[in-house]
């Protein structure tokens, strides 16, 4: 791979042990299987030459082995010469003393030896022949040859002679010195060739011995070359295996261990570098290595520290209780601060504790708030929602302070929990719920307390009303036409009393509207109004409530101008209730008008309907417009007879409006009329058009 | 014809200002009568003796209260063409809603307006 050859070449110790490849390893162990392949060599050598020594040896050998075997059927044959000899000298005697049967058979008999004497004569010169023409034995042999064809001339003769019955003269060839064993020629010659084969045999034995001595050399020199040889190998072998080994193996084991102590972090290891061959390359490598390894760590090691660092500066900087729980669900570390808000149990929160028992002792403490949950339920949920956080909870602690708890899944599978202290919150929460339901109560007690005086009122008021109403129908129909009253001031009383009467009438329709007017009020604010919400025309509400104040206008003398925009969208809101606005509006705006006109104005807004009632009257001064829609709030001259209403028209209006949505301002100036308007949201649908 | 008026109210000045109310239509017709109850027990049994045309009777009675006078009368004893106008004290939704449950041909708040009432009598009564 080209990453490890660019690798190698950076180290620029490598370039010099290159160079000594020549001492390496494997040089080491090729010169050494050289040296045991030298000495097998010269061992096979010696050992060829060995064999030739051995083989000229034993041609030698062979030759002698030969030649001492003819010596020895020569002498015996020459044995025979004289035991033929012998019997030829014993077949003499017959021949001077036996008749002529004896002779024939001592004839035959010297005819036998002489055929034994032939084979023998034969004998003698296939071996001689044999022999090396120098020998001294052949010229032995001849004579000796010679000497016994004599014989066997003479014999012949004998016979010959024996058979024409010659015996004299058979007995003269017989008795011939010749034939005589006692002969001194006979005996030379015989002794000297005895002799000869002696002195031959001797010779012969000696280079024979000389042969096989040497035979016998070459075999033992050829064992102990090989055994020397064997024994060499061996010693060699053992000898090279082991330093190899033991040059490899310790550098190794070395390595070894200096990777294991490399391994376990001491960055510091080094191996000693003491030769210049592979294995000291290695070391080099292994060093350079561990020396990198050691500057990567460090500089590792310190960014690791450094970002540690930043990390844990960070989580004791964010201002809320932070804690970490691994996967096995054991503390890894909270900050300051939560071990501030768990100050209680802080002899709990340790590093390696598990949560489950945090909470557990921390429970049987009385740490957390009282809950109508049993403990092993408490802990349970507890436990199941730490270990499936489903968004933040509150949870509050014995001490009265409230906590919200913020849990999540870490990509590790432990839990990183947020706690913040929303006590103050939680009081809050509490005290504006009180607020709230205390002023939901008090605003039912209102509601009710104004029903039930509604209904005590009522029954007095219609005695009231209903009697006024009657004695002044009684008083103007029956009773004033009959009065002949002739005096001024009776003329005067009668007259006032018909108008008290109808100041009472007036006043008690007035307490009934009033009466009306508060109870809606109450019912609004009480939310007990049913509305009947449904798409509607705001044109058809306008002229709705314009035809029911008609009279008024007429009344008045003022003018209805109506102006509306075309294709006014419809808008969703309860009838009457608005009608009841429109009306609201329109009698108070014919209330302050002397003189002049009253417009019902409605106009498209922005997602909305506005709708104006512009009148010509008196104005309301810019610091009333606030109040004018509080309750009992009229303006104007408290003292002036013109404040005919209820004072209880525009706040049920802006109840009205506001329960649709909508709003309701007022835009005024003294002595230049006054302009009501209020908005109403389009229905959604509608707002794009 | 049957031209009775029951007027029902525990309140006697209530019953009197009826009274006075319709005692016109009393004097300038002969068959007209004024009844007058004062609680449910006795309005049922003028109603079942009487039968009269129209009856004023008041929601809030002791024992039988005028819901269950109405009901009485218009389902129980299938007289259906009494007249019958409701009036209360109590102006609540919910009391003109049982009203119309009952069977109750009008609905009046108190205080009213006698001429009102007047012209419902009479309108009633078909004269």
């Amino acid at each position: 791979m080209p990453e490890e050859t660019s690798i190698i070449d950076k180290l620029p110790i490598l370039d010099a042990t290159r160079r000594r490849a020549s001492r390496s390893v494997l040089f080491r162990m090729t010169i050494g299987q050289a040296m045991i392949g030298l000495l097998l060599l010269m061992t096979i050598a010696i050992s060829v030459w060995q064999l030739n020594v051995y083989n000229d040896a034993r041609k030698t050998w062979e030759a002698t082995l030969a030649r001492l075997s003819m010596i020895t059927n020569v002498r015996q044959d020459s044995t025979v010469l004289v035991l033929v000899t012998h019997r030829v000298a014993f077949t003499q005697a017959p021949f001077r003393y036996l008749d002529s049967e004896s002779i024939r058979f001592a004839t035959d008999s010297i005819d036998a030896s002489a055929a034994a004497l032939q084979v023998s004569r034969n004998n003698l010169l296939e071996e001689a022949e044999s022999l090396p023409t120098d020998d001294p034995v052949i010229e032995r042999l001849r004579r000796s040859v010679d000497y016994m064809d004599e014989l066997i001339l003479m014999a012949n003769e004998c016979v010959n002679l024996g058979e024409t019955g010659d015996w004299e003269a058979a007995q003269a060839v017989i008795s011939s010195p010749a034939v005589d064993s006692t002969d001194p020629q006979f005996e030379k010659i015989n002794t000297d060739l005895v002799g000869e084969l002696r002195r031959a045999q001797i010779l012969i034995q000696k280079d024979h011995n000389i042969a096989q001595e040497q035979m016998a050399q070459a075999g033992r020199t050829s064992i102990m070359i090989t055994a020397f040889a064997a024994g060499a190998v061996i010693v060699i072998g053992v000898l090279l295996s082991f330093s190899t080994i033991r040059s490899i193996n310790n550098p190794i084991m070395q390595l070894s261990e200096a990777a294991a102590r490399l391994a376990e972090g001491k960055f510091d290891t080094r191996v000693p570098v003491e030769r210049q061959d592979e294995l000291g390359q290695l070391a080099q490598v292994f060093n350079y290595m561990a020396g990198e390894l050691h500057e990567i760590y460090s500089s590792m090691e310190e960014r690791a520290g450094t970002a540690e660092a930043r990390l844990l500066q960070a989580i004791e900087g964010i201002p809320a209780g932070f804690v970490l729980y691994d996967a096995d669900d054991r503390l890894i570390l909270s900050n300051e601060m939560y071990r501030e808000m768990r100050a209680e149990i802080a002899d709990l929160i340790l590093p390696g504790a598990r949560f489950e028992d945090i909470v557990r002792s921390a429970y049987k403490r009385g740490y957390y708030a009282e809950t109508n949950m049993h403990e092993d339920e408490w802990i349970s949920e507890r436990l199941e929602r730490h270990r499936n956080p489903r968004g933040p909870f509150d949870q509050q602690l014995n001490n009265g302070r409230w906590l919200e708890v913020s849990e999540y899944r870490t990509q590790e599978g432990g839990v990183l929990g947020i706690r913040v202290d929303v006590t103050a919150r939680k009081r809050t929460e509490v005290e504006l719920r009180e607020a709230k339901e205390a002023a939901e109560a008090a605003k039912e007690t209102m509601s009710e307390f104004i029903a039930n005086a509604s209904h005590e009122l009522r029954t007095p008021l219609t005695h009231v009303y209903g009697f006024a109403k009657v004695i002044h129908k009684d008083l103007d129909e029956r009773i004033i036409p009959k009065v002949q009253a002739e005096d001024r001031r009776t003329k005067r009383a009668v007259k006032e009393v018909s108008e008290s009467i109808e100041i009472i009438v007036d006043e008690g329709e007035r307490m009934t509207n009033l009466i009306e007017d508060m109870l809606d009020l109450a019912k609004i604010e009480a939310g007990k109004l049913e509305w009947d919400m449904k798409p509607l025309s705001m044109i058809e509400i306008i002229e709705r409530a314009t035809a029911t104040a008609s009279h008024s206008f007429e009344e008045e003398k003022l003018l209805l101008i109506k102006d509306y925009e075309d294709d006014l969208p419809e808008i969703i809101g309860d009838r009457d209730s608005l009608i009841r606005v429109m009306l609201n509006l329109i009698s108070n705006a014919v209330k302050f008008s002397h003189e002049g006109s009253i417009t019902c104005r409605a106009r498209r807004g922005e997602g909305e309907i506005v709708v104006s009632v512009i009148d010509t009257g008196v104005g309301i001064a810019k610091e009333d417009h606030e109040r004018v829609f509080e309750k009992f709030a009229q303006a104007g001259d408290p003292h002036t007879d013109r404040s005919k209403g209820t004072g209880l028209g525009l706040p049920i209006s802006k109840q009205i409006v506001e329960h649709h949505g909508g709003r309701i301002w007022l835009e005024s100036e003294l002595g230049k009329g006054s302009t009501f308007s209020f908005s109403l949201p389009l229905p959604p649908s509608n707002k794009s058009e | 014809m049957n031209r009775k008026i029951l007027i029902v109210d525990d309140e006697k000045r209530t019953l009197m200002l009826m009274e006075r109310t319709l005692r016109d239509l009393e004097d300038e017709h002969e068959e007209v009568e004024i009844l007058t109850a004062s609680n449910g027990e006795e309005a049922l049994e003028t109603i079942k003796a009487d039968k009269p045309a129209i009856v004023f009777l008041d929601i809030m009675m002791p024992i039988i209260d005028g819901f269950d006078v109405c009901n009485i009368v218009k389902n129980e004893l299938g007289m259906d063409d009494v007249y019958i106008v409701m009036l209360t004290a109590k102006g609540q939704e919910v009391d003109r809603q049982r009203s119309v449950e009952v069977g109750a041909d009008l609905y009046l708040t108190k205080p009213f307006d006698p001429d009102k009432v007047f012209s419902i009598a009479r309108e009633a009564l078909g004269l």
